[in-house]
């Protein structure tokens, strides 16, 4: 079983790293240091996502796919690294909680896809207004997902997207 | 026999047949008639309701033309109308609809009328118009005895969010029959937002066993996080009922606890708990549970064998290796199961998950 260990949510820290979820399923127990370098590449999803257990449910499935994921319970960090620090000529499948990104979260989509148009972004919020779904859309999403979320169709949506990037 | 009688018996016979022969004529000209009229309202009525609809005209003009329109006629040319407009347009028709005065007789003379076919009128209305103040009428027609009233007036909830109506819903859906039930919980999972505060709250204070599973069973098939928890603390439920459902119903949630507790229950006294258990790691696709199917693909129950075979064909190239272990193993009934499964067509594989 996966264990996640290395995600805290120290006060002084609200904004922990990023944490892979290997396709082996061997514990992942090392500090956040060496997770970054032991990072598997090319990382397929990244979740963006605060629910520890939806979270999860993306890692496991995405791993036992044999696909490897990548997880951020922050936004910032996120965006940083959907916007920066993604190599160049990876293109993962994005699961983004826009709820975490607060007030600014259009704009941060938006900002995320002018740096990477190649993302796949599937936007999740808890606000199933038509408008903000079809900002999003206009935005570049390629879904919106409102929560409560059917877990079997967001894990069916991300495999057909895996599916399409597959050569 | 006199020829006198005969004659009399003769002459009331044609007599007879003259009436039922008039009586046919006229039902045919007053029936078309009445069709004819029918049709006339109709399409004056749909008319009207498309212009309101476009914003062309006001809706106190659509509010007159009720007025004069038969009540069964508007509630069918309503629903033909609800079923492709939302939004702001059919609220401006349901304004119009509320605003004349038919629709409240409508209402209070159907809605509690001793006639079941006025009352399904009335929910069938009430379920495309209603407001939170006909909240009252909605529950009553929700708990009637007759199952189509019962089904029409749960429409309801697809414009009124109302956690009382969706739990008076919910206890309904519990107590009908499998055909009625299932029917109630497609309307209710339609309004997911608002339906999964009150299943958890549901679920963590069923009653009966009874309840308890078929409440398993909707928040198996919603798959909202937010029952993971509880689904997970009822797999070691004491009724037989109840670990089947939860085993069926955590195949919705990967996660690796549903692994862990699907891992337990394949250890199950029950052969259908076990069986379930084997079923539901296949669809998590649980490759480190692969251990644990194989042990399972020993197992003295032939359902649980085929399970088990079945859920390792769907880990992937990891499980069919196993199948092939155990081909060439000791144990004569778990080289069978494996033969048979690694036998099978991919198609073959999927139809079992059906």
């Amino acid at each position: 079983m996966l264990e996640r260990t290395d995600v805290t949510t120290d006060p002084d820290n609200p904004d922990p790293d990023p944490v892979p979820a290997a396709a082996s399923h061997e514990p992942l127990t090392h500090d956040v240091d060496e997770a970054r370098v032991a990072r598997p590449s090319p990382v397929d999803v990244v979740v963006v996502e605060g629910e520890s257990a939806l979270a999860e449910m993306l890692e496991y499935s995405v791993s036992n796919a044999g696909r490897t994921a990548l997880t951020f319970r922050a936004g910032h960090s996120a965006i940083e690294y959907l916007a920066g620090d993604l190599p160049v000529g990876h293109a993962p499948v994005v699961l983004l909680d826009l709820d975490l990104l607060g007030t600014e979260g259009f704009l941060a989509l938006k900002h995320i896809l002018a740096a990477r148009p190649s993302l796949r972004v599937i936007v999740l919020s808890a606000q199933g207004a038509e408008r903000d779904q079809i900002r999003a859309l206009r935005a570049g999403a390629v879904d919106y997902l409102v929560k409560p979320l059917s877990i079997p169709i967001l894990v069916a949506k991300v495999e057909r997207l895996l599916a399409d990037r597959t050569p | 026999m006199s020829a006198t009688v005969l004659a009399f018996i003769a002459a009331g016979q044609m007599a007879f047949f003259v009436a039922v022969f008039l009586m046919l004529v006229a039902y045919r000209l007053a029936d078309g008639r009445r069709k004819r009229r029918r049709h006339e309202q109709t399409e004056r009525l749909a008319r009207v309701m498309m212009d309101v609809l476009e914003n062309r005209v006001p809706g106190e003009r659509l509010t007159r033309v009720i007025e004069r329109s038969r009540g069964n006629v508007v509630v069918t040319v309503l629903h033909q109308y609800a079923s492709q407009m939302r939004g702001a347009p059919w609220e401006r028709v349901v304004n119009a609809v509320r605003q004349s005065g038919w629709y409240g007789r409508f209402v209070r003379s159907h809605g509690r009328s001793r006639l079941w076919w006025k009352r399904l009128a009335a929910a069938r209305l009430l379920s495309i118009a209603a407001y939170p103040e006909d909240l009252e009428l909605a529950r009553a027609l929700v708990t009637d005895r007759h199952p189509a009233i019962k089904v029409a007036a749960i429409q309801v909830v697809r414009r009124i969010r109302d956690a009382a109506v969706l739990e008076t819903v919910l206890l309904e859906a519990i107590a009908a029959r499998p055909v009625v039930r299932r029917y109630l919980f497609d309307t209710v999972v339609s309004v997911r937002e608002a339906l999964v505060p009150v299943l958890a709250a549901r679920l963590a204070a069923a009653g009966s066993t009874d309840e308890l599973r078929a409440l398993v069973t909707l928040a198996g098939e919603l798959s909202a996080v937010e029952f993971f928890d509880r689904l997970v603390a009822y797999a070691g439920h004491e009724s037989l009922e109840i670990r089947v459902a939860v085993a069926r119903a955590l195949s919705s949630y990967p996660h690796p606890r549903t692994e862990a507790a699907l891992t337990v229950l394949l250890q199950d006294g029950e052969w259908q708990v076990r069986t379930q258990a084997a079923s539901s790691l296949g669809v998590i696709r649980a490759v480190n549970a692969r251990s644990a199917l194989d042990a399972a693909l020993r197992d003295g129950d032939w359902w649980v064998r085929l399970r088990a075979g079945i859920a390792l064909r769907q880990l992937g190239p990891s499980g069919t290796e196993v199948l092939h272990d155990v081909q060439a193993g000791a144990d004569r009934f778990a080289r069978e199961m494996a033969r048979y499964v690694l036998g099978l067509t991919n198609e073959a594989v999927a139809d079992y998950l059906t």
